[in-house]
């Protein structure tokens, strides 16, 4: 005699159509990744086994050059202290001025008179007084001033002072030396 | 909620499998790949750096090869007449000295500005290209064109000097003048580092080597005492005993008459014998007395 009760239950379970679509793309992407990572990590590996391999052999070269440096170091070290010193050098050589070519132009100009003073002024300029005992001598030194000046040999000629006591004259003259 | 979960399990299996390996993949991906390739990269960035490294230092290792040291410690004697380490203000004042005795020139004052301590001042760091310097003024007399070659001489001669100042006046009823000039003089310390090994070092340029040049052709006026790091005379005077030619300084030196052939270059006194003295009515000399010099 045949049942008369329906099973209501499903016997079979059915997937869901979203999860069905997705299980191939995610199947295929983990795939992808675990090649990607397997093959990188092999590749990387061999790369950092190579270089690890050239960087230590590059690191026994350097050393060994260090140990070269470090024999002559003595040189270096009088190299280095040479070469500072030269700069320091070179600028002093190059600020020094010589004032003996100052002192060459007032004594053409003095000639043989006395010279009373002489001062260091800005920009290459000296100030002089020089005493003579006569006018043609003072005259004398004057012309010698301005006869220079043509050369060119001084600049700006000033007759600062002329004073005259006795038979004492005492000349002031100011000018700038051309170098 | 569990029931549920297995349920889900159960029913998408190979879903959840797939998921499982994404995520290990890609977990794999950051804490195992990545910093591989980072390191990778890394090392090949040292390489590049340590391969410049190398071909730096290997350059150096060429240069220095190439210096000659004599040479070297030539033109270190050079640079160091005319610039000391230290204030040295012996050489400064023996400088000074030289040429206005070489001139004729009569120092009749003379004073050091700014010398600060006694100490060396070798620590002193400069704060000017030249260095750190120091200032003498003197006052000469003397005649005009004495003067000049003097301040001709300045410019040219070892420590190297700058001139200042100058003030001239002359002396009353006379033809000799005076002269106030105040000189600057130099000094640098040594350089207290040397750097990395891989820094480069170049050979002197020419414009170093025509410096060197020109300093070396400057005489050096004092008779101080420089540190003895190069000896000018040894390379001319090979003859020179290497031996002192007095071991005792205090023992007097025969004067007259030459040793004889098996005479000892450094004739040593006969010992005295410390025991037993034996006082001597008459004076004789004794080793350490000096005789009087026979002319």
């Amino acid at each position: 005699m045949p049942s008369q009760n329906i099973n209501l239950f499903q016997t079979k379970t059915t997937l869901q159509p979203f999860f069905g679509s997705i299980e191939e793309y995610i199947r295929i992407a983990s795939i992808i990744v675990l090649t990607i990572v397997f093959s990188g990590t092999v590749m990387a590996g061999i790369a950092f086994l190579v270089f690890g391999q050239k960087r230590d052999s590059m690191e026994k070269e350097k050393q060994q050059l260090i140990q070269q440096v470090k024999d002559n170091v003595a040189k270096e070290s009088l190299l280095v202290m040479v070469r500072k010193r030269l700069v320091s050098v070179d600028t002093i050589m190059g600020t020094q001025v010589s004032f003996a070519p100052f002192i060459t132009t007032t004594m053409k100009i003095i000639q043989s008179f006395p010279l009373s003073s002489f001062s260091m002024g800005q920009k290459n300029s000296v100030s002089i007084s020089v005493h003579v005992a006569t006018l043609e001598e003072a005259v004398a030194v004057l012309s010698t001033l301005m006869e220079m000046e043509q050369q060119k040999e001084i600049g700006n000629p000033v007759l600062q002072s002329f004073s005259m006591d006795g038979n004492k004259i005492q000349i002031g003259l100011s000018y700038t030396v051309i170098l | 909620m569990i029931p549920k979960i297995r349920r889900f399990i159960r029913l998408h299996k190979p879903l959840v499998a797939h998921s499982i390996l994404l995520f290990i993949g890609v977990i794999g991906l950051f804490t195992a790949l990545v910093p591989s390739v980072q390191k990778s990269i890394m090392l090949v960035r040292d390489l590049q750096t340590m391969n410049k490294e190398i071909g730096s230092i290997q350059k150096k290792v060429t240069t220095l090869s190439l210096l000659d040291e004599g040479g070297l410690e030539k033109s270190a004697h050079d640079v160091l007449s005319a610039v000391p380490a230290d204030k040295s203000v012996s050489t400064l004042l023996s400088t000074v000295e030289a040429l206005a005795g070489k001139n004729n020139l009569y120092i009749s004052d003379m004073s050091l500005e700014g010398i600060g301590t006694l100490a060396t001042g070798s620590g002193t760091q400069p704060t000017q290209p030249e260095g750190n310097s120091l200032s003498e003024t003197i006052t000469l007399q003397g005649e005009l064109i004495q003067l000049r070659n003097f301040l001709s001489d300045c410019v040219r001669v070892r420590r190297l000097m700058r001139v200042k100042n100058m003030e001239i006046t002359s002396l009353p009823k006379s033809t000799l003048i005076t002269a106030k000039i105040t000189l600057e003089f130099f000094y640098l310390p040594f350089p207290a580092t040397l750097g990395k090994a891989s820094d480069p070092l170049e050979p002197f340029s020419q414009k170093e080597l025509g410096v060197l040049a020109k300093l070396a052709s400057y005489p050096v006026s004092y008779a101080g005492s420089m540190q003895p790091i190069y000896i000018d005379d040894a390379s001319v005077t090979p003859n020179v005993p290497t031996t002192p030619a007095v071991s005792d300084p205090f023992f007097p030196v025969q004067r007259t008459g030459a040793p004889g052939p098996n005479a000892s270059p450094t004739p040593r006194p006969t010992p005295i014998p410390t025991s037993t003295p034996k006082p001597t009515s008459q004076p004789t000399s004794s080793p350490t007395s000096f005789p009087t010099p026979t002319p």
